[in-house]
């Protein structure tokens, strides 16, 4: 009678957890544990300066460490400018909204260090990148230079990628770029593993 | 509410570029974009310029808050990245914390500009173009200050009243008002 009392409340706490744990999303079933806590949160705003959220979904945070347990070549850290390093990690946000751009002059187009991306200029600090695709140019994300100076040809780009009939974007930065197409990889797998049942 | 264009401008790109963090956010200030606030506060090398720019500016804008506690936030938003960054492992001298705290100031400066960029260019991510929502400078917070290993409780963007309540803390952590519960150091609105 005592091993009853004792596990039934924890059988209850069980079957609840699966509900709990998650949030619904179009067809996703997101763990929280993998939100960042801005798409936890419900707490009404009272700043009337910022913009409204609607067409903003939830972002996934993906630690750099599961990312290079899936892809092994991705650095999980590299030296800072000033002392010790930084952490790269993967964080996407989801959304129902796509961004589609199309190439200004063809002629324009520079290659990158990525296959089958290329690059147009739109000053000399930031770029659009279109992945070709036959003879059509798709867009692929915006890049931008990030280094210390001008002359500093660190960049980063935001990516947008296809998930089904919503849409994923991610910032990377260019010591992990050469990996997108397995990152989007790891990021369809682990949201078909999260399709809600 | 904004005044004109947000899109990120060529010389803002190159201020940040070039590490000038404070005429980056003042010229985002300008345009009214709301992150700029505390964005400049925190990157102004004379506080003299940012009493002005309160004191003649739209009260609505600067949250009906003034010069004091704007300039409270900056400092105790200083003092909260150093033990964020502390607590993520950094270990350094005076002036290497000082030169880290640089480096984090210029990653959220790259974040903005990335998500403005990405907000003006999708038209459907709110009302205004190039305009964030606080969930969007929650995000980019986020990401930018896992890059220095900061804990989470520590990432900022918030949309404070006059004391910030629990479900902001929850969200917003510890940088931007560590004290703010205790209401020390403000001094009640348009100071």
């Amino acid at each position: 009678m005592n091993q009853l009392i004792i596990f039934t409340p924890l059988l209850l706490i069980a079957a609840c957890s699966p509900s709990t744990s998650t949030i619904k999303w179009d067809k996703y079933c997101l763990p929280k544990a993998y939100l960042t806590p801005a798409s936890l949160s419900t707490a009404p705003s009272n700043d009337s300066n910022f913009d409204k959220n609607t067409g903003y979904g939830p972002s996934i945070f993906f630690e750099g460490k599961e990312l290079h347990k899936h892809i092994s070549s991705f650095k999980v850290t590299s030296p800072s400018h000033s002392t010790g390093n930084i952490y790269h990690h993967i964080q996407v946000n989801l959304s129902n909204n796509k961004i589609i751009k199309h190439v200004l002059n063809i002629e324009d187009l520079r290659h990158s260090d990525m296959e089958n991306i290329k690059f147009e200029d739109q000053s000399p600090y930031h770029w659009v990148a279109y992945d070709k695709a036959g003879s059509d140019y798709l867009y692929w994300g915006d890049c931008m230079l990030d280094g210390h100076g001008e002359t500093d040809p660190s960049y980063r780009c935001t990516h947008q990628f296809n998930i089904g009939d919503t849409v994923g974007t991610y910032t990377i930065k260019d010591e992990n770029i050469l990996l997108h197409q397995k990152i989007d990889e790891f990021i369809l797998n682990k949201l078909n593993t999260w399709q809600c049942k | 509410m904004t005044s004109g264009d947000l899109a990120i401008t060529a010389q803002e790109r190159t201020n940040v570029l070039n590490g000038n963090l404070e005429a980056f956010w003042r010229s985002r200030l300008s345009k009214k974009d709301p992150v700029a606030r505390i964005g400049y506060a925190l990157w102004v090398t004379d506080t003299t310029k940012l009493k002005h720019v309160i004191q003649s500016g739209d009260t609505h804008f600067w949250n009906n808050k003034g010069f004091a506690y704007w300039e409270f936030m900056a400092r105790s938003t200083v003092v909260n990245l150093a033990t964020g960054l502390e607590r993520g492992g950094f270990r350094g001298t005076f002036s290497q914390m000082r030169a880290k705290i640089k480096d984090v100031g210029i990653e959220v400066a790259n974040q903005h500009i990335s998500f403005v960029t990405h907000d003006y260019d999708n038209g459907n991510i709110g009302e205004i173009k190039g305009l964030l929502s606080l969930k969007q400078m929650a995000d980019y917070h986020h990401i930018a200050f896992k890059l220095f290993n900061i804990p989470n409780h520590f990432y900022g963007g918030t949309w404070l009243n006059n004391v910030p309540d629990e479900a902001e803390f929850t969200l917003y952590g510890e940088l931007y008002c560590h004290d703010c519960d205790s209401a020390v150091g403000y001094k009640g609105a348009n100071q």
